[in-house]
């Protein structure tokens, strides 16, 4: 792939990935500080269930960041390149440059399961969609936008 | 492959020496001006430096530490300490700057090399793409990012930066488009080192046997 817009989104999807790396590093040298210093949390007006939270989200809390990158980028090509001045939601852009393209079903249906993942994270919904890890989000969202232009 | 020299850049102040002593003079904090800047300093660390421009490193790191070591420890340095400090330790950043690019540039470079050697001799067709990179106190830099072909996968060796946590430099090696990868990082030794594989947890030294394993077991997550 030659450089241009569409290694730029992938490499923003990548970057939000290893955020999530050192988020996880991060909560695993607090968690062992917290076990040292049990008031290390307290001193700042938090409480631990605070770090659970924080822990339990961490997932989640990139997943949804790493699809507002991907959508931004579907965006960005949706009006450059396609020069359309609708503002479509997630779901229209995915199935419609996925048309565009001539993107497989099987990548169509890899982000569109990421999509109603983080729907369900946002809206706080129980839709029973399946729980996406971090790395197979990126996976399916990078295989998706190498489909497109190399530049727009 | 062009190299690009540190330039002032006004997206990236660090770079640019005016605006640069224009933060330091409005900085709330004096920390910069303390001996602790230039500690552990050695000229022997600068033996690439033409005579001129080493002389020049060790004059400005023994005006900075006059001064430095005159500040108040318990209170602001004055104005006239820091008029005083800010050339000396600006020609430093300067050189220290160059000097580090210099040297991660010839690093990053061999290592490209190395690969795309490597990777002709394995039979994978290489291509070489030009890559920009943008560092806070390196500015706008160009190396090359790596691209072939393994098993029907492309593969690509991708700077990622200088300044990264624990090494001094490191590259993904990346499957595209999916992107999964393993970092490559320089070591404080010199030496090159690859991470462990996704799902695994060794590293290996940078060699070529390691490298042709790390990029076919990489080939088949794609």
């Amino acid at each position: 792939m030659k450089a241009g817009k569409c290694l730029n989104w992938i490499f923003k999807i990548k970057a939000v990935e290893k955020e999530y790396q050192v988020a996880v590093i991060a909560r695993d040298v607090l968690g062992a500080e917290m076990k040292k210093r049990p008031a290390l949390l307290t001193k700042e007006g938090l409480q631990n269930l605070h770090f659970d939270d924080f822990s339990e989200n961490l997932n989640s809390t990139y997943l949804v960041r790493m699809f507002t990158e991907f959508e931004s980028g579907l965006r960005d090509f949706w009006k450059i390149h396609l020069k359309k001045k609708s503002v479509a939601k997630a779901s229209v852009l995915i199935k419609s440059i996925g048309s565009h393209r001539k993107i497989y079903d099987q990548q169509i249906e890899d982000v569109d399961k990421v999509r109603e993942y983080r729907n369900t994270l946002i809206h706080d919904s129980d839709s029973g969609s399946e729980v996406v890890e971090i790395g197979e989000a990126r996976r399916s969202l990078c295989i998706y936008f190498s489909m497109l232009p190399e530049d727009w | 492959m062009g190299t690009v020299l540190p330039r002032a850049d006004a997206n990236h102040p660090y770079t640019d020496q005016a605006k640069l002593a224009e933060i330091f003079r409005r900085s709330t904090s004096d920390l910069w001006l303390s001996k602790s800047a230039v500690a552990g300093f050695k000229l022997d660390d600068f033996k690439d430096l033409d005579p001129g421009t080493r002389d020049m490193l060790d004059r400005d790191v023994a005006a900075f530490l006059d001064v430095a070591t005159k500040v108040n420890s318990r209170g602001p340095a004055t104005t006239e300490q820091i008029e005083a400090a800010l050339p000396p330790f600006l020609e430093i950043t300067s050189i220290v700057r160059e000097h580090t690019l210099a040297d991660w540039i010839e690093a990053a470079r061999t290592l490209t090399d190395q690969a795309d050697k490597w990777a002709k001799v394995e039979g994978w067709p290489t291509k070489r793409y030009p890559w920009t990179l943008t560092e806070r106190f390196l500015g706008t830099y160009e190396l090359d990012r790596l691209i072939y072909s393994v098993m029907g996968s492309q593969l690509a060796l991708i700077p990622v930066g200088r300044y990264t946590t624990r090494s001094r430099g490191s590259f993904d090696l990346a499957v595209m488009p999916a992107y999964e990868s393993v970092t490559v990082s320089l070591g404080s030794n010199g030496k090159w080192l690859i991470g462990s594989l996704p799902g695994e947890s060794n590293s290996f030294r940078w060699k070529q046997e390691f490298f042709v394993e790390a990029s076919e077991k990489l080939a088949k997550m794609g």
